[in-house]
């Protein structure tokens, strides 16, 4: 083992592990998933932060609906009037315009509804992508062993050594370009910033299934398999793979807040989505006149600070429905 | 121990030739359009690019380029007529008058090493009493307060803090002003005028960092106290107050040292872009923003470049220092 | 440090009378102290002259957000940069702060003899000029011819030489040598000739013209003919780039530190090389007093000790604030944002926020040469549609400048003739507002039966900034094409990337380009017409005819025009030329610009009206 390993050493052992110590006969049989969800749920906070989540897909999804519920004006509208009359600077929250207007005068209610589409897609898909890359790598390193887990380790470690934001950055510029990479394949825009992401933050969930997978192939149930004369598809898919399930969600759910801080980070320097609303780029946007102009700052700001807040107590309370011994002492 | 060292050195030098490649091939080979053009810069006729396209030998085979490239970085290699200057020549910027790379970077270095001094000094004080009164007064409504507290600034861009923290406090433009705001690092004509420019950027730049290690620890904590040699100890009659400390704090600090090592490296590596941005700090951040902007492909790779390396070589010094605390690591 | 909270006696009042009279307000001679335009209200009316009991010394401090683009006067090309050629070099003609006409003798000791064919322009150079150390000796007219014959080299990258000048003889045979040759020195011009010291010759190709003439005439008042000692700079010329521009000698009274001078512009090195100590590209300039400069041979009084150009103040919004609220500095090449203009307008002290005129126009061109804009009827669909004040408004409210209507703008010969304020006589640019309705039926006209554009033609390219306010330009000008039924593709980049490697690059150029515009490179409408609308100015590379313009009407006209000498006809000629080319739309003119600068309570500007900024030269600390 080398010596990063033990240091990133996630607290959670293995979901298995934890639920098999559990004595069958002094407590109703009920599923591994009914009892983390019975531990989920006494989390308070954590059930309305899930509440909060859904409301916020909806929403997303609803957009033009919720818009239009809230008289506002199109995203993409822009409202001289609103704007000063002497110095055509923007207005701020007032009957018309809920949270005031941008500085060529689009409505900033809108714009924050809709930005939450951009976030919530890319931190999706990009978790997705970075989760599903992690999981063939983990699974293939910590099984396979040998030399395709010292090249699949190694270049984990060499993605580590390269500062993600630094080489997000890099990326996107250097793709940003007439023509973008690999012979148009990937464009400026959503593209772009959903492959940087991923392909920054798949080392995260290789680094956990590899070690999950390397306990779990020692177990009784593995060999045992083995024994039987199963190939080693039929053990990693019908054996490990599905104890992995629990702790693959609970880290993906772990990763989806720090992807989109990430993506409204990309937003804010301005290589991250350009042709939609994004509430980075509102951010960006409200930079030179956020003294006087505080509402094209706030709005989007509160969003972010909220939905991040949201995912990161749902993550928790589902690593602590899945680690009950953290609530033990 | 020493064959550890000597094994996790041989590692470190192949991640640094390693990263060197793939960094070439971000720059070089990803994209599709013409790398000539992409170096032009602002006079860009065809008379000039072509120039550019031989001064930096851009017709001759990729492995050739690679070589040269690699040469100029790690080697004394010089050639003129390509533009190359080992050792460590990392290129020439375009936008910054043709400087070369590392003499931008070194230009910088001194703002951002300041800011992440200051903000870590800041986030350890924070956090570490933090953490270990969370872990003892654990589930106290102090414990649960300050748990929340962190999560929020977790949770919040950190490039937004700064923007809100200047709307509050800053002098020029805040509700109540009281320190130094935008640009005042550039102003300010002393060490001491410099390190108040940096007030605001630290709390901010700790902020989240100071949540996370505080979490941390108190988590790290937590499961160590509930560990069987503690247990033993209080058995043994120590004070609950030498049992944190001597016992439970002492090793669940350990961790904490090397996760710093690696924060500290990430973030002078260029993580304080963000704070550095929104402040206005001539650091190696702010200076990768403005070459965003201005598409300085050859600044920026160099500085993806120089990130690396840094990580690269900090990791290798917190890997002995970690194999050097804990025996378990050296014995394989 | 906080503003000021002195407000001004009438601002509300002047701003009102803005937003009501625009086109009531007579018209724009200037001629007084102040040359206040229709637009600008008495307040921030740029001042030209110091005030009574000035006082010499100190050092000015000028914060800029950018570089200036060549400290060598061959290539220098941007108003930024003449801030400082004004100060530091002496041209044949030059511009004091009040001349918008035309430009002063500086070098020369008068206005040029032009014989009565045209065949023949003489200047004298006038005595006592000298170098500034390490070369020091006096100026002489082969120093001229030198400057201008250097500006062909590659190595000096001069933008405008063949421009004006290739009606000399032989010019354009030594710019080819030059190209053919470019570290062989600086090619011989035979049609610049120096009978003597004194004395400097330039002959016209046939045939030729007084027309011809005073163009070149004025052309020398660009960096151009800042005079070039041959002895000492051909080392550098011989070079390509050039490296003159780091050892640059100045014959202005304030002159960039080099090994030298100290700080006081005094002479302490004998032994130096020349090599520009002031200048860290990006970061500084300073200027200090050339000692070779004789007061008694110059009109400029130049009162400061030193100037400090600190560069890198991209946060416009907290450096101007500094300059309102602080002591002896002033705005460079920067505007102060909408939200400090605003604070700027109300609350600080009189005399501080200065509204010049910016000579030019900006305007959003459409490639006519391409689909979909290759239709006249589509192109005055999308003039006709588009909201002019809107776009105005992305740089600022009525204070920063009045909707454009045609392209000679106020001040220019011809204006009045061309329309005035209020524009040419055709429809589509009547509103503007924007006339939807107006835009419907030209697209029908187009054949677009829904008054909307179909089909893939209608998928569109724009590039533009990536920064305010140019950014805000072009995304409101999508938002008014989609309005139109257009797909539009927007590219923010780098402001200067975006004239290098598309604008200006026709094989590059997208259909639209929103943030492009002309700053007129002397007082004559041809600078305003005849490089962005001739088919004749059409250019591989740095094309400056971005609506790729070329109709043979037009081509004519400007030919003809360009050879009229008498100024009344010259006028007619243009404003005649004007109104081509509003027929043909190929752009939307949106903005006559004033260009808000600013200084600290302490400082006693001086507005320079042909740059539109601070004047080095006249202005004082108070």
């Amino acid at each position: 083992m080398e010596a990063s390993e033990l240091r990133e050493q996630p607290a959670v052992v293995g979901a298995s592990a934890e639920l098999a110590k559990i004595d069958p006969t002094a407590i109703p049989a009920r599923s591994p998933w009914q009892l983390f969800w019975r531990r989920f749920r006494e989390d308070r906070l954590a059930m309305a932060a899930l509440v909060f989540l859904v409301l916020l897909i909806l929403v997303a999804i609803f957009a033009p609906l919720v818009v239009k519920l809230f008289g506002a004006p199109d995203p993409n509208e822009q409202d001289t009037g609103a704007l000063d009359p002497f110095f055509a600077t923007p207005t701020g929250p007032s009957s018309a315009h809920l949270f005031g207007v941008d500085q060529i005068g689009r409505d900033v209610f809108s714009r924050t509804i809709y930005g939450a589409r951009v976030s919530l897609i890319v931190a999706f898909a990009a978790t997705a992508l970075a989760t599903l890359a992690g999981i063939v790598t983990g699974l293939l390193a910590g099984y396979l062993r040998g030399w395709v887990d010292t090249a699949i380790s190694r270049s984990v470690d060499v993605l580590l050594a390269i500062p993600y934001l630094l080489l997000a950055t890099g990326l996107a510029v250097a793709c940003g370009g007439e023509g973008g990479c690999l012979g148009g394949l990937i464009q400026p825009g959503l593209g772009v910033v959903i492959f940087v992401i991923a392909s920054t933050s798949w080392t995260y969930m290789a680094r956990i299934v590899r070690g999950q997978t390397l306990s779990l192939r020692e177990k009784e149930f593995v060999e045992a398999a083995r024994s039987v004369g199963a190939s080693n598809t039929r053990i990693i898919f019908k054996e490990i793979l599905p104890n992995l399930t629990a702790p693959i969600i609970v880290y993906a759910s772990i990763l989806i807040p720090q992807v989109i801080l990430y993506e409204a980070a990309l937003s804010f320097l301005g290589v991250g989505v350009i042709d939609q609303p994004s509430w980075g780029q509102m951010i960006s946007d409200a930079t030179p006149i956020f003294s006087d102009a505080w509402w094209y700052m706030l709005f989007p700001g509160l969003a972010l600070l909220f939905t991040v807040l949201a995912f990161n107590l749902v993550g928790d309370a589902m690593q602590d429905a899945l680690n009950p011994r953290a609530k033990k002492t | 121990m020493l064959r550890y060292i000597i094994r996790r050195i041989l590692w470190s030098i192949a991640l640094l030739v390693i990263c060197s490649a793939v960094v070439f091939t971000i720059f070089y080979v990803l994209p599709t359009a013409d790398p000539a053009k992409l170096r032009a810069g602002k006079a860009a006729s065809p008379e000039q690019i072509e120039l550019i396209r031989e001064s930096l030998g851009l017709d001759d085979p990729k492995y050739q380029q690679f070589l040269r490239y690699m040469a100029g970085v790690f080697t004394p290699y010089k050639n003129e007529e390509k533009g190359v200057d080992g050792p460590f020549d990392l290129g020439t910027s375009i936008f910054q008058n043709n400087k070369p790379v590392r003499e931008v970077i070194f230009d910088r270095l001194p703002a951002t090493v300041f800011l992440v001094t200051g903000a870590v000094v800041i986030w350890l004080a924070m956090a570490i009493p933090v953490g270990i009164i969370s872990a003892v007064k654990r589930r106290s409504l102090l414990d649960r307060t300050t748990m929340i507290t962190s999560l929020a600034f977790i949770s919040a861009p950190v490039f937004w803090l700064g923007l809100v923290a200047l709307y509050l406090f800053a002098q020029d433009v805040g509700q109540f002003p009281i320190f130094p705001g935008i640009g005042s690092y550039n102003d300010a004509e002393s060490f001491t005028g410099r390190a108040e420019s940096l007030i605001l950027p630290w709390l901010v730049l700790a902020a989240a960092t100071a949540a996370i290690y505080a979490r941390y620890l108190r988590s790290q904590l937590i499961d160590v106290m509930s560990e069987d040699y503690i247990r033993t100890a209080r058995a043994k009659g120590l004070s609950e107050q030498r049992v944190i400390w001597r016992h439970g704090v002492r090793s669940a600090i350990t961790p904490i040292v090397t996760l710093l090592g690696l924060d500290i490296g990430v973030l002078l590596a260029g993580n304080a872009i963000l704070t550095e941005s929104v402040f206005n700090i001539p650091g190696i951040g702010k200076e990768t923003v403005t070459a965003i902007g201005q598409s300085d492909l050859p600044l920026i790779q160099g500085i993806v470049l120089f990130g690396a390396f840094f990580i690269v070589i900090l990791n290798l010094i917190v890997d002995i220092l970690y194999a050097y605390l804990d025996p378990r690591v050296r014995y394989q | 440090m906080r503003l000021k909270w002195v407000k001004l006696l009438v601002p509300v009042g002047a701003l009102l009378a803005l937003a009501l009279g625009l086109s009531s307000c007579g018209d724009d001679n200037g001629g007084d102290e102040s040359t206040a335009t229709s637009a600008v209200p008495k307040e921030f009316a740029p001042v030209t002259a110091a005030p009574d009991g000035v006082k010499t010394g100190g050092e000015l401090k000028v914060l800029s957000a950018g570089d200036i683009d060549f400290m060598d006067p061959g290539g220098a090309y941007y108003l930024p940069t003449f801030q400082i050629t004004l100060a530091a070099q002496r041209t044949l003609l030059s511009w004091g702060p009040k001349d918008i006409e035309k430009p002063i003798p500086d070098l020369a000791e008068a206005e040029p003899e032009i014989s009565d064919d045209g065949q023949t322009l003489e200047f004298k150079i006038r005595d006592g000029v000298r170098f500034g150390p390490p070369v020091n000796r006096e100026v002489t007219a082969a120093d001229v011819k030198y400057a201008i014959e250097r500006a062909d080299l590659p190595g000096v990258a001069n933008a405008y030489g063949q421009l004006y000048l290739s009606d000399i003889v032989g010019y354009s045979a030594a710019r080819k040598e030059a190209a053919d040759n470019p570290t062989g020195g600086a090619p011989d011009i035979p049609g610049i000739t120096t009978p003597d010291d004194r004395t400097l010759r330039i002959e016209i190709k046939q045939p030729p013209k007084i027309a011809i003439a005073q163009v070149i005439s004025q052309a020398l008042s660009l960096p151009i003919s800042a005079p070039v000692p041959e002895e000492y700079a051909k080392e550098f010329d011989a070079k390509n780039p050039s490296t003159y521009g780091q050892f640059v000698v100045f014959t202005g009274p304030y002159m960039v530190q080099n090994d030298c001078v100290d700080d006081s512009g005094k002479v302490v090195n004998e032994d130096c090389s020349g090599e520009l100590t002031g200048y860290t590209p990006g970061k500084e300039i300073k200027l200090v007093r050339n000692p070779n400069w004789d007061p008694d041979t110059d009109w400029r009084p130049a009162y400061l000790d030193s100037i400090d150009i600190q560069e890198g103040f991209t946060d416009t919004a907290s450096a101007s604030r500094k300059i309102l609220g602080g002591e002896d500095e002033v705005s460079g090449d920067f505007p102060p944002p909408k939200n400090v203009l605003k604070e700027a307008a109300q609350d600080s002290e009189p005399g501080q926020l200065q509204l010049p005129e910016l000579p030019g126009y900006r305007h959003i061109s459409m490639r006519t040469d391409k689909p979909p804009f290759d239709d006249i009827n589509v192109r005055k669909a999308v003039i006709a549609n588009s909201d002019r004040e809107a776009l105005r408004n992305t740089r600022g409210g009525p204070l920063i400048g009045t909707v454009a209507t045609h392209y000679i703008s106020p001040g220019f010969p011809g204006f009045e003739e061309a329309g005035g304020l209020k524009g040419p006589d055709l429809d589509f640019i009547a509103n503007p507002n924007g006339n939807p309705e107006l835009a419907a039926q030209y697209m029908k006209k187009a054949g677009f039966k829904s008054g909307k554009c179909e089909g893939s033609d209608c998928e569109i390219t724009m590039v533009g900034d990536n920064i305010p306010p140019g950014k805000d330009t072009a995304e409101v000008f999508k938002s008014q094409l989609e309005d139109l039924g257009f797909k539009v593709d927007f590219r923010p980049v780098d402001h200067a990337i975006m004239y290098t490697r598309f604008c200006s690059v026709p094989a590059q150029e997208p259909e639209v380009c929103p943030n492009v515009g002309v700053a007129p490179d002397f007082r004559d409408s041809q600078v305003l017409l005849a490089p962005s609308f001739s088919g004749a100015s059409i250019n591989p590379q740095n094309n400056t005819n971005w609506p790729m313009l070329d109709v043979p009407e037009i081509n004519k006209a400007i030919d003809q025009a360009r050879l009229i000498a008498d100024p009344d006809e010259r006028a007619k000629a243009w404003a005649h030329v004007d109104e081509l080319v509003s027929e043909q739309a190929p752009a939307v003119p949106w903005v006559w610009e004033n260009f808000p600068i600013i200084q600290s309570t302490d400082v006693a500007g001086v507005v320079n009206l042909f740059n539109a900024s601070w004047d080095l030269s006249f202005t004082s600390l108070k």
